[in-house]
């Protein structure tokens, strides 16, 4: 906002400095024509006076002598009233011409009274010139008739000459006195005309004027400079603003791109000032929350809270945002109609130049439908993982019936001897004792069995501290029956790492891989069934792997196997959620990984294509 | 220099071209009325005088030319005065005033009756105080003029009611403007021989008169007993003396006794001295009595302002 201010500013002060020196330089103009018509003037009046000074033998109306010197008095007054002259030179040279002139005024009005006699002798002269007869005042005659052509006359000559003239012709006396004013008011007029030409008025006035004119033009071309430079100054400044508004204009169309792009953005976005009172919020916003925009202008968004989230959140958030920087976090706000919603925020603080907080700028996305399929997803897991274990359960009754099926049928057995060698009465003490003992065995193995099994679904998500051999050989005798009746011959590698994590989830993910390996071992009908099992220690993780010969996993099912509800199996069979299930639990619940790929094993030696499942995790 | 030339190229001249020797006067003069009338009060205020007995009017008759027609003015205390009075007709076209030209304008001339000795012999300031006590008076002059009552008041007011005292339509100006029955024949030959005898060379102009200062005694010399040498006496200048100023032949009719020295009272010698020590000049009566009628066709109306009142 400072540069067009700044512009504007330096603009108007140009255009004033430009209007003032248009008027100064107009009022110069004015000036200079103004003395130079009045100078020009005084020339046109010196030049009557210097013609009415070639008119003396003529009648001459004095008034308009007396007009002229009036006005050369005038315009004398007006020049030096004028202040447009500053140039001391100048105004000494026109003081001494204006003294100059008041000289010559004084010879003109003596000239005025001369004029005035010598054209009435003059004339009548003229008259008496018929009347005379003696030849020397014809001679004079024709002398004087020459007089005022003649400016090497030797006036006292002939007025001695005429003083020596004796005549008794009254005519010729009149004549005679009037030669004598000829002559000696001739004389009078070289002189004073001599006087009047030593003071130069014509070349002083001319010079005058010369001096003027160049004074007058250095000055016009001083201001004209000015005003051109000050005229193209102004010109440039404004191809400045131009390109600063070109600037600023381009800037803008950026901004209001961002502009729309913040208004259209699917984010809510709102900003505040620094007092958190709302200025504007986008069309998200609107339309997320149900408010228009007057609604919430100006007031807090505080408004928004559902009351779900303490004081000691939002007291966090405000320290954080006024000191300064940038808060990230979830809300759960209510919109207009109460109905709840989780947001996903930023709060961004923006400075001024002064480095004040001047507005917040909150970025939020609305996550609620997240957060529920979230939650749905969750639930879902639930129900899987019940579903898994109800399956788990399933193969394990089988497994307990093939563990059960020999201490029964040696119960069965011993039962049935020492009945039917009791019948026979063969039956001695130490045999009785041996069944019994046997029973006893029998027994306390299905116990044993039991309590595996219920290790297996103990509830319980404790992490606890077990051995990798422990994990193993528990997962081993579950199916230890079972691997038996499929002629599977179990190679064990394992070393004692010890680690504390959930013990029940990750027996129920060996039980579930091997157990496929189980599956897929009858399924391909493969002659020497080996599962191999290496449990060892990298950095800080336990590396499981169970290695099958089964020919490994077909390629084309490869990146599917750890889907839900995928199966390879009859169905009958398989819930397709058994893997699915060991992936949520190496990966979520531990924290690990879990990867299968295909590889050699050699058996017997022979080599078979198998497939490996590794779980890779942490210690802890 | 070339924009000048074109100045001067435009005020060439009326000199060249003007032949008119005698223009008549014109019909309106510029004048502030206001400033007029109350110059018109002083005129005829006594108050002006030492001893209220003498006004401007006492001297300038203005139904009697404009003059006394005395040889000389009677001042306070029946002082006899060593000049002729002039007079104050038309006196607004005159080079200067007074018989030397002492006063360049109107203004300074008002102020120099008041104050001599043996005219009105008082002192202005005493003249202020005397007017102060005219209230109708003074609110006047409060109107007029910012300072009041002040010499330069009294003596503006004075000029201005003098710049209207011009005498227009006199026969002749009529005559020159065209209407030839106005002067009669002898008055045309009258004229005729005012230019051929070289009167107009002095006496010219709108107030045929006025507008020079001539020699007195140019051919013969101009006896008289009155002492004053004319513009020497103020000059002091060898040159200018018996330099007067060459008075103005308008209501020449009314205004005798003639000369500086009112030596003359009559018309007719009154043209033939001038004809004989100025011009050298020797003509028939019946040439003088041509020039006299000529004269008198000079005599013009009584300006309106005399007759009006505020």
């Amino acid at each position: 906002m400072k540069k067009p201010i700044i512009f504007s500013i330096l603009f108007l002060i140009g255009l004033l400095f430009l209007a003032y020196n248009k008027y100064d330089t107009k009022e110069k103009i004015t000036n200079y024509f103004y003395v130079s018509e009045k100078l020009g003037k005084i020339y046109a009046l010196n030049n009557n006076l210097d013609l009415f000074k070639s008119n003396i033998l003529h009648y001459n109306n004095y008034d308009h002598i007396e007009k002229d010197i009036k006005d050369i008095k005038k315009n004398f007054s007006f020049i030096s009233s004028n202040n447009s002259i500053q140039d001391t030179n100048f105004k000494i040279t026109l003081e001494k011409l204006q003294k100059d002139f008041e000289k010559k005024i004084f010879i003109i009005q003596k000239i005025k009274s001369y004029n005035a006699i010598l054209n009435n002798s003059f004339r009548y002269i003229q008259k008496l010139k018929y009347k005379i007869e003696s030849r020397e005042l014809i001679e004079l005659y024709f002398t004087i008739s020459i007089l005022d052509k003649n400016e090497n006359i030797n006036y006292s000559e002939y007025l001695n000459k005429i003083d020596t003239i004796k005549t008794k012709n009254r005519s010729e006396k009149i004549f005679l006195s009037h030669a004598k004013i000829l002559f000696n008011y001739f004389k009078s007029m070289s002189l004073i005309l001599e006087e009047d030409t030593e003071l130069q008025i014509l070349d002083k006035l001319q010079n005058l004027m010369d001096e003027y004119d160049s004074l007058s033009h250095e000055n016009i071309n001083k201001a004209y400079i000015l005003v051109v430079t000050l005229f193209i100054l102004l010109i440039l400044s404004v191809f400045l603003y131009l390109y600063d508004a070109y600037k600023i204009y381009t800037k803008q169309k950026d901004l209001k791109k961002f502009r729309n792009t913040i208004e259209n953005s699917d984010n809510i976005i709102i900003t505040t000032d620094k007092y958190e009172n709302i200025k504007f919020v986008n069309r998200a916003f609107t339309q997320n929350y149900g408010y228009t925009t007057d609604e919430v202008e100006g007031k807090k968004p505080s408004i928004l809270q559902s009351g779900e989230q303490d004081d000691k959140f939002y007291k966090e958030l405000h320290d954080t945002i006024h000191n300064g920087k940038k808060w990230v976090g979830a809300f759960i706000n209510l919109n207009k109609s109460g109905e709840k919603q989780y947001e996903k925020a930023s709060i961004t603080p923006i400075f001024d130049d002064n480095g004040d907080i001047e507005e917040f700028v909150a970025i939020k996305l609305n996550i609620t439908k997240e957060i529920e399929t979230q939650q749905a997803l969750r639930e879902n897991e639930q129900m899987m993982m019940q579903q898994s274990k109800m399956a788990s359960m399933g193969e394990m009754l089988s497994n307990i019936a093939h563990q059960w099926r020999q201490p029964l049928s040696i119960i069965s057995t011993v039962a049935s001897g020492v009945k039917a060698k009791k019948q026979f009465s063969t039956l001695s003490d130490e045999e009785l004792i041996k069944y019994m003992d046997d029973i006893g065995n029998s027994v306390q193995f299905l116990s044993k069995t039991i309590d595996d099994f219920r290790d297996f679904f103990k509830p319980d998500k404790q992490k606890v501290e077990f051995s990798a051999i422990s994990v193993v050989d528990r997962s081993l005798k579950i199916l230890e029956a079972s691997f038996k009746n499929n002629n599977i011959e179990i190679i064990k590698k394992v070393q004692d790492v010890k680690l504390i994590q959930l013990d029940g989830e990750l027996m129920q993910v060996l039980i579930n891989v091997l157990n496929n390996a189980k599956d897929i071992l009858k399924e391909n009908e493969i002659e020497n069934r080996v599962i191999e099992i290496q449990v060892y220690q990298k950095n800080n993780r336990a590396i499981f792997t169970i290695h099958d010969n089964a020919g490994g996993v077909p390629t084309n099912i490869e990146e599917h196997i750890f889907e839900p509800y995928f199966t390879t199996k009859q169905k009958s069979q398989g819930t397709g959620i058994g893997l699915y299930m060991s992936h949520q639990i190496i990966t979520k619940h531990m924290e690990g990984f879990i990867s299968v790929e295909n590889t050699p094993i050699t058996y017997k030696n022979k080599e078979y294509i198998g497939a490996k499942f590794i779980l890779d995790i942490p210690l802890k | 220099m070339y924009r000048f030339k074109l100045i001067i190229l435009f005020s060439l001249t009326t000199f060249l071209f003007s032949k008119e020797l005698i223009t008549p006067i014109p019909l309106e003069i510029e004048y502030d009325k206001e400033k007029a009338f109350l110059g018109k009060k002083l005129f005829f205020d006594t108050r002006l005088s030492e001893d209220n007995s003498i006004s401007c009017a006492s001297c300038h008759i203005l139904d009697e030319g404009g003059d006394d027609n005395l040889q000389f003015s009677v001042g306070i205390n029946g002082q006899i005065g060593n000049i002729n009075s002039p007079t104050v007709y038309n006196s607004v076209f005159n080079i200067a005033q007074f018989w030397d030209g002492r006063a360049s304008t109107l203004q300074e001339q008002a102020h120099g009756p008041i104050e001599n000795p043996i005219e009105m012999g008082t002192q202005i300031n005493k003249v202020i105080k005397k007017l102060q006590k005219d209230t109708i008076l003074k609110k006047e002059f409060d109107e007029l003029y910012k300072e009041g009552i002040s010499a330069h008041s009294i003596t503006d007011a004075i000029a201005h009611f003098e710049t209207a005292l011009t005498t227009p339509n006199a026969p002749f100006d009529k005559y020159l403007k065209g209407d030839e029955k106005a002067i009669d024949e002898d008055a045309k030959e009258g004229y005729k021989l005012f230019v051929e005898y070289g009167c107009i060379s002095c006496h010219n102009g709108v107030n045929i008169g006025g507008n020079l200062f001539q020699k007195v005694g140019l051919v013969k010399e101009f006896e008289t007993t009155v002492k004053s040498l004319g513009k020497y006496d103020v000059t002091g200048n060898k040159f200018d003396i018996n330099y007067f100023k060459v008075p103005t032949l308008r209501n020449i009719s009314k205004t005798s006794p003639y000369f500086h020295d009112g030596s003359i009272s009559d018309l007719q010698s009154a043209i033939k001295v001038m004809l004989k020590i100025q011009l050298g000049v020797v003509a028939s009566s019946s040439e003088i009595d041509k020039i006299a009628k000529f004269l008198k066709t000079l005599d013009g109306e009584i300006p309106n302002i005399i007759r009006s009142s505020n």
